[in-house]
């Protein structure tokens, strides 16, 4: 008897002990439903996704204090870096943790689109910029407004933009315009630089996304952006098959195969390869903007980084550039809208956006202020360009798991030479139509 | 306790006896009192597991049968995540490299720490000799792995040296196809040291004259190993392959800082499972999988469960006494 009351005592607690639990679990995944009404917007909250040591934050710390001084609204910043989205996502449903963050679009596009999180932002391109008579839409070209609208909502306002482009150092290298034009005859100078004893291509092979810019530039210079995206998406696996495909493949394995990379690309770890690239040991590197300042504490002494857009290589359409932005993205339940959307106004300003582009030496997505001189050349390609294509030609954004699962291991082989391009094409198409088999 | 308490009392007490028909039902009274106050001293280590620990992990088998981003609605999805990860080539890849850690980087591990224990065992200045092998343990597994990368790589230390001795083409140590057996490489090398200090703290509990004994017999080195170190360890090298399971199937961070670079997903190549779970839940792009990513430490708790059970049956022997 006593045993059995016991045994029942004992189970009623597990039993009440497990409900606690399990409520307390619940409660603290919902994020908690309240929060201060949208009256008090005389503060919110932003997260940032630089540390407070870098560059960037300096030039934010001081378009704060300005703002806080000029409108009396208080930013209640936190310096979160990179990892902010992820940081910032299981509030996203409840009561956003920020009420403001700045993003790259491709993070943003695959964690806060399809969830519907990211409020529309379309009011703010319509805010005249204080003390102008442009809007911020006006401010803001067309071209890198369309990289933070999705499905006609603008959830990113573009604030920085990343070149991806071939960077070599003008000191030393001496392409001619016609040299760069074409990829025919960009090979042909490459050609010449190898024979004359030079390394013509640098590249940190150990980043699946480093060896993806290679095809990618390949098959959207030859076939017009959308063509990788299209045949990532394709569930026939059709879309391999059509002319220029193969081709670019062609060329990247004339590249691993020809000897143009460096020695050592295919067994090294990042820095290694950019490393060797600022220290004049290769040539070219096809990488984004940021390249400049991150190989600056170990670049030789007299360099003059210059930069070229991704030579020709048979597309007839729109002149092309290679480009992804970040910027200001408000949570969609923020309960602090206006003054987030307040201040990303604020920031446009010529002043502010200006102090941004110098400090931090990045590209901004105002081109009529003045930007470090190491940008001059990523500029003029973006300036020049009709069309921007995202970096991957937006795959990351829509097909990510296709490209980190069946794309770059793949490509990663091609790039260094344990693929024929036509057996990548083999194995692309077959595994892609078992991935969408397995996926839809 | 009380169970192993009541037919003692049972023992030595008359059957018939109506004092021993109460002592049987409730026990004496330190019993009683000890009855009485086991759930209040239980209760709150009780809680707290279930709190911190069962609800969690209930909360992940929960997960694992839907479908969620991380925020929004979750789709229940039934048993597809599981399916679904069993189909995926990338996992069935990822689980291998977890077997071949497991199972070749285990027999390496606890190889090599069993020579070094009988080296060592004997050895003039071995307290010194434990504290250099036992270094790597302290240093975070984090650092080593990314010096273990530098190490190998095209231009690294060791080429440089294998170069300067007359190798013309020394191996390509970080190539695809040799990535991950240096990660298992050095996995061993960070582990030894742990295995070998615990093995060595119980060889030095086995006294010496057994060893004498031995050499008075004229064994040789494998089968004094065989017969005196090795049966008298045998407790701790169950503990020390349930600890190596245990850890190797978790293994994600040195893979992570060794393969991966610049906020990058290492390549699928050299996938575990937790890195699997990982990259599902904190992808290079694209929408969270917290669901398959469930399913996938799901996948790893079961398996732990049953590699451990099976090795303490596989292991379990009489204790010898000494």
């Amino acid at each position: 008897m006593d045993r059995r009351r016991t045994h029942r005592a004992r189970r009623t607690f597990l039993l009440s002990t497990g409900a606690v639990a399990a409520v307390a679990l619940l409660a603290s995944c919902s994020g908690g439903s309240g929060g201060s009404s949208g009256s008090s917007d005389k503060s919110f909250t932003y997260w940032s996704m630089w540390q407070e040591s870098e560059a960037p934050a300096k030039a934010l710390k001081q378009s704060i204090a300005e703002f806080e001084k000029q409108t009396g609204i208080t930013v209640k910043v936190q310096w979160q870096g990179r990892q902010v989205l992820q940081k910032l996502q299981p509030t996203l449903n409840g009561s956003p943790a920020a009420d403001l963050i700045e993003q790259a679009t491709a993070n943003v596009q695959s964690i806060m689109v399809p969830t519907g999180t990211a409020a529309d932002l379309s009011a703010v391109y319509d805010q005249k910029v204080t003390g102008e008579d442009k809007t911020v839409g006006q401010v803001i070209p067309e071209k890198y407004q369309k990289l933070g609208t999705f499905g006609g909502k603008v959830n990113i306002i573009p604030f920085t933009v990343t070149n991806y482009a071939l960077w070599y150092n003008a000191a030393k290298t001496k392409p001619s315009a016609s040299d760069l034009s074409t990829w025919a005859s960009f090979l042909a100078y490459l050609k010449k630089q190898k024979e004359a004893g030079q390394t013509p291509i640098s590249l940190d092979g150990d980043i699946p996304t480093y060896n993806q810019f290679w095809y990618t530039a390949l098959v959207v210079n030859k076939l017009g952006p959308g063509s990788f995206h299209a045949a990532a998406g394709d569930k026939t696996g059709a879309t391999w098959d059509q002319p220029g495909y193969l081709e670019a493949a062609q060329q990247v394995e004339e590249l691993a195969k020809g000897g143009y990379f460096v020695d050592g690309y295919d067994a090294s770890k990042f820095p290694a390869g950019q490393q060797k690239w600022a220290t004049n040991k290769a040539q070219f590197m096809l990488m984004g903007s940021w390249l400049p300042q991150e190989v600056a504490p170990y670049a030789a002494s007299g360099a003059t980084y210059a930069a070229a857009t991704f030579p020709n290589n048979g597309y007839s359409g729109d002149k092309l550039a290679s480009a992804d932005i970040a910027g200001w993205v408000v949570p969609a339940k923020s309960d602090h809208k206006a003054a987030a959307e307040k201040f990303i106004e604020f920031m446009y300003q010529k002043d502010q956006i200006e102090n941004y582009a110098k400090t931090s030496q990045t590209i901004v997505a105002r081109p009529d202020v003045t930007m470090s001189p190491v940008m001059a050349d990523p500029q003029k390609i973006l300036n020049a360009a009709t069309t921007l294509y995202n970096s991957t030609d937006s795959v990351v954004n829509d097909y990510a798991d296709w490209n980190t699962k069946v794309f770059q291991p793949l490509n990663d082989k091609l790039i260094k030479g344990k693929l024929t391009a036509a057996q990548f094409i083999a194995q692309v198409k077959s595994q892609s139509v078992s991935y969408w088999k397995r996926n839809s | 306790m009380t169970a192993t308490a009541e037919p003692l009392v049972e023992r030595r007490t008359a059957p018939s006896s109506t004092l021993a028909r109460r002592t049987r039902a409730r026990g004496s009274s330190f019993e009683r009192g000890r009855r009485r106050l086991f759930l209040p001293f239980v209760a709150p280590a009780l809680a707290l597991y279930l709190l911190f620990l069962v609800a969690p992990l209930a909360g992940t088998v929960f997960i694992s049968f839907n479908k969620w981003a991380g925020s929004g609605p979750m789709e229940w999805v039934g048993i597809k995540n599981y399916t679904h990860i069993f189909q995926d080539p990338v996992f069935r890849q990822s689980f291998g490299n977890m077997l071949v850690l497991l199972l070749v980087g285990g027999f390496a591990t606890f190889a090599i720490s069993f020579v070094l224990t009988m080296l060592l065992r004997d050895m003039p200045g071995r307290k010194f000799a434990r504290a250099v092998i036992f270094f790597p343990t302290i240093v975070p597994a984090l650092v080593l792995s990314i010096l273990w990368g530098f190490l190998f790589q095209a231009d690294g230390l060791v080429n440089t040296i294998l170069e300067r001795l007359g190798m013309a083409h020394p191996p390509e140590w970080l190539a695809s196809e040799h990535q991950f057996q240096m990660i298992v490489l050095g996995i061993v090398w960070t582990s030894t040291g742990f295995y070998t200090t615990i093995l060595m703290a119980s060889v030095d509990r086995i006294p010496p004259y057994l060893y004498e004994d031995c050499s008075l017999a004229g064994a040789n080195a494998w089968q004094v190993f065989r017969h005196v170190t090795l049966p008298l360890s045998w407790d701790v090298v169950g503990v020390c392959a349930v600890l190596w399971t245990i850890n190797s199937v978790k293994t994600f961070e040195f893979v992570l800082a060794m393969a991966g670079a610049s906020g990058s997903l290492p390549p699928t190549n050299t996938w575990t499972s937790a890195l699997f779970a990982y990259a599902a839940v904190y992808p290079s792009g694209g929408i969270p999988a917290y669901g398959a990513s469930a399913a996938s430490a799901v996948v790893i708790l079961a398996l732990v469960a049953v590699l451990v059970v099976g090795l303490r049956r596989l292991m379990r022997r009489d204790a010898v006494e000494f």
